[in-house]
């Protein structure tokens, strides 16, 4: 779904910057200046996308919604979550996702997956990457920094795997974002064309229909 | 067509209000067409995300037949139009399909309005590993029928709201409009000038000008004609007096005529000859025989009961009762001879004048220079009841036709005078029909058996003139047989100046004629002071113009007077000619008007 147009060509609206800024301080800007230039990297195999995101926004705290947002359930795009420098497993699984997905990592290879921290006792997000379709997958998680396949992930136990725009369709429809619309293609144009109002250059928003 | 502005605007609002309804209609099916989609995705999403979780611990123990039977479980509820099972590689594994056909949806309803049913879809794991995905499309079946059951409520909903909307159009179009209509009705009154124009009492703000105009309009026509009344009365006073004598003149004598004619009573006439008035002005000069003349007529004024005219140079003649006796004196050196004629009131003026100039042509050569005349009664009184009663129960009348062309000579109309026969096979004429007819209390039944006579044989003409009364006019069952005989002829109804000032004619009854296209008019008309009244409300379609208004010739200036008020008014005038008069002196006259040639009997 979405294509690489122009690597280097990434640039957030200076607008947003300032805003950020001005809001969450100077370390927040210069965090997504960072990220800026992540979206911006060269073409790479996947692996080395993994892990460049993997590990970029793994250096973001791990705040609970109600304590971070005051409300449950919250789901921050990625540059609240990086203005903000917090969020829960389902932000780190996002922000990982558009990320990996502006960078050209084909969507059918990654899922956001539901499961169960085993040690913690807890629900737990994460995502997941398959190189084929029946491969095993690799896990990005926020729990630890290395990308181990899931079968060495005995720490957590899956429970059910969503394709990502999916579920982040679903989700923003349910935060009241997207009224009246009714196919999956106008509804993901909506969320696009939100997004693209925070960049100034950003040609991995561009769609390639197939 | 022409339509009225009422109508026009109803229509109007109609489209509009149609217009509105239908595009009402469309836009909740359509939303209610969206919403079902909506519902249909939903529910769809639900059970396709809700079966791939549930299905997770059969594909991870690798029981594809538990699955199976799972997903079959599912589909066999009836709510789902397709269900996918896909592989990790988009391969179909399984399919299960059923085809939409509610009967309760017409196939052009369904064509005109599809609904789409999404597909939604969910994956299949087991554990870490994919194991494909599930498509699942909800029968969109149930959402058709429902959609159709919306639609025919919304559309009869929709129908009642128009006719109740309509219907409170109509009445508020017809009730906003009547201010309008009120003034469009006075206005065509005042236009075709039949009946009085009165303005309405209630008008709005926008039709205050219109009214202004039009009472401006009815005034300067009142105006106007008031001012051709004042010159008509001044006419008449001048040329209805003897120079000479100062005495009322023969047109005068024409009008009393025409007065005792539509009273149908007996009178005396007194008539009287100066036969020697020759000799006098050979041997005196004509100012020594004016002073006589003069001196003789104030004496005859002194003579109680009775109204003196000077018929002509040697002619004087006087209208009195039957009881009167006249005894009138010698007036040397005057020598005269007198012829009393008793008449009953029902004899035309040119018979009257006829007579007088017999009687006195007699009485000329009696040796006491006096004569006396009695109208034979053709019938004694009780008789004529019996004869009355006897054309009025068999309808046995006949008519006499007397033509009413125009100055060309073509034939405008035929007015129908009704006569009997007696029993020695004379005719009675209308005069003396009626004249008995009043007498007896039987004028209604009389006319109303003439005009049944009317309508029980066909006639060849278009155009038919009538004689009623007013009392006629009033009775249903008259006016209903009028209107009956105005299906089949051109029909006017008149009525004699006389009958008009002595009995109130309703406007009502004016109005109705109107309404039935049956026009009005006046017989035996001498401009009388009380009709010169009447006639800017009355606007009467025609008047017939007695011989004293006609007497004088198509030259004289009464005449000419009269026409021009009947031109102001748009009143057509009929003149009545003289039966000794020049009928190419009439037709090469300017006078405007239509011609009636002297009434002959059948």
């Amino acid at each position: 779904m979405w294509i690489l147009i122009a690597a280097n060509s990434v640039e957030l609206a200076p607008e947003l910057l300032a805003r950020i800024e001005k809001n969450h301080g100077k370390e927040a800007r210069e965090r997504l200046i960072d990220w800026q230039n992540l979206l911006a990297s060269d073409a790479q195999e996947d692996f080395m996308h993994l892990e460049k995101v993997n590990q970029f926004f793994n250096r973001v705290q791990f705040i609970d919604d109600i304590e971070h947002w005051k409300k449950t359930d919250y789901w921050a795009t990625p540059i609240e979550f990086l203005a903000t420098n917090g969020g829960d497993c389902e932000d780190f699984s996002i922000a990982k996702y558009l990320t990996l997905i502006a960078l050209g990592v084909p969507e059918q290879k990654l899922r956001i997956t539901y499961v169960k921290a085993l040690n913690l006792n807890q629900a737990h997000m994460v995502l997941t990457y398959f190189a084929t379709p029946d491969a095993e997958p690799l896990v990005l998680d926020n729990l630890m920094n290395e990308i181990r396949p899931a079968g060495q992930r005995t720490d957590l136990a899956p429970v059910y795997s969503f394709n990502g725009s999916d579920l982040w369709l679903a989700k923003e429809r349910s935060q009241g974002q997207l009224v009246g619309k009714s196919d999956r293609l106008s509804l993901w144009k909506d969320v696009m064309q939100r997004l693209a109002k925070d960049f100034k250059k950003a040609p991995f928003l561009k769609e390639n229909e197939q | 067509m022409k339509l009225s502005l009422t109508r026009r605007l109803q229509l109007s609002i109609a489209l509009l209000l149609a217009l509105a309804l239908l595009i009402n209609l469309q836009l909740q099916i359509r939303s209610t067409r969206s919403f079902l989609e909506a519902q249909l995705s939903s529910h769809a999403q639900d059970t396709a995300t809700s079966l791939a979780l549930s299905l997770s611990p059969a594909l991870a123990a690798n029981d594809e037949v538990t699955a199976e039977r799972m997903i079959a479980a599912v589909f066999d509820r009836g709510y789902y139009q397709r269900i996918l099972w896909l592989d990790v590689f988009g391969k179909e594994k399984r399919f299960w399909e059923s085809r939409p056909n509610p009967v309760a949806v017409p196939d052009w309803f369904a064509k005109i309005l599809p609904i789409k049913a999404p597909e939604s879809e969910a994956l299949l794991n087991a554990g870490w590993a994919q194991k494909g995905s599930l498509l699942v499309v909800s029968n969109i079946g149930y959402a058709q029928v429902a959609l159709w059951q919306s639609f025919v409520q919304w559309l009869l909903g929709s129908l009642f709201a128009f006719i109740a909307l309509m219907t409170l159009v109509v009445l508020t179009v017809r009730n906003s409009l009547a201010p309008l209509h009120r003034m469009a009705d006075a206005a065509n009154q005042f236009i075709r000038q039949k009946l009085p124009m009165q303005l309405p009492e209630k008008i709005v703000a926008e039709l205050e000008p219109l009214a202004l105009a039009l009472t401006r309009m009815s005034q300067q026509v009142v105006a106007q004609f008031n001012a051709q009344s004042e010159q008509i009365a001044d006419l008449f006073q001048r040329l209805h007096k003897d120079e000479v004598t100062q005495l009322p003149n023969r047109l005068a004598l024409l009008s009393a005529l025409t007065q005792r004619e539509q009273k149908s009573t007996p009178y005396k006439l007194i008539a009287m000859r100066v036969q020697n008035l020759k000799e006098i002005n050979a041997s005196g000069g004509f100012l020594q025989t004016n002073q006589l003349l003069q001196r003789f007529s104030d004496e005859l004024l002194t003579m109680r009961h009775m109204e003196w005219y000077r018929l002509s140079g040697s002619e004087w003649v006087a209208l009195c009762d039957t009881a009167t006796q006249a005894h009138i004196a010698q007036h040397a050196p005057l020598r005269f001879c007198v012829a009393e004629l008793s008449l009953d009131g029902s004899e035309t003026i040119s018979r009257c004048l006829a007579q007088i100039d017999e009687a006195l042509n007699e009485a000329a050569n009696a040796p006491t220079g006096k004569v006396s005349r009695q109208t034979h009664e053709t019938l004694s009184g009780e008789l004529w009841r019996s004869h009355l009663q006897r054309v009025i129960e068999h309808e046995s009348f006949l008519f006499a036709e007397a033509h009413v062309t125009d100055i060309s000579g073509e034939l405008r109309g035929v007015e129908l005078l009704p006569r009997t026969r007696a029993e020695d096979g004379l005719l009675h004429s209308a005069g003396a029909i009626f004249a008995q007819a009043t007498k007896w209390h039987l004028t209604t039944e009389v006319e109303h058996a003439a005009l049944r006579s009317i309508l029980s044989c066909p006639l060849p003409h278009k155009h038919i003139y009538l004689n009623v009364s007013v009392n006629s006019l009033t009775q249903a069952d008259y006016f209903a047989d009028l209107v009956t005989l105005a299906k089949s002829y051109s029909l006017a109804v008149e009525m004699s100046e006389r009958e008009l000032l002595t009995h109130v004619l309703p406007f009502k009854v004016l109005s109705e004629l109107r309404q039935n296209n049956i026009g009005f008019g006046l017989d035996g008309v001498t401009m009388s002071a009380d009709l010169l009244k009447l006639l800017p409300m009355l606007r009467p379609d025609y008047l017939k113009l007695s011989l004293s208004l006609t007497d004088a010739g198509p030259s004289s200036a009464l005449l000419n007077a009269v026409v021009k008020l009947g031109q102001s008014l748009e009143i057509e005038m009929i003149a009545t000619l003289p039966s000794e008069s020049d009928s190419s002196a009439w037709t090469n006259a300017s006078v405007k008007g239509l011609l009636l040639p002297p009434i002959e009997p059948a």
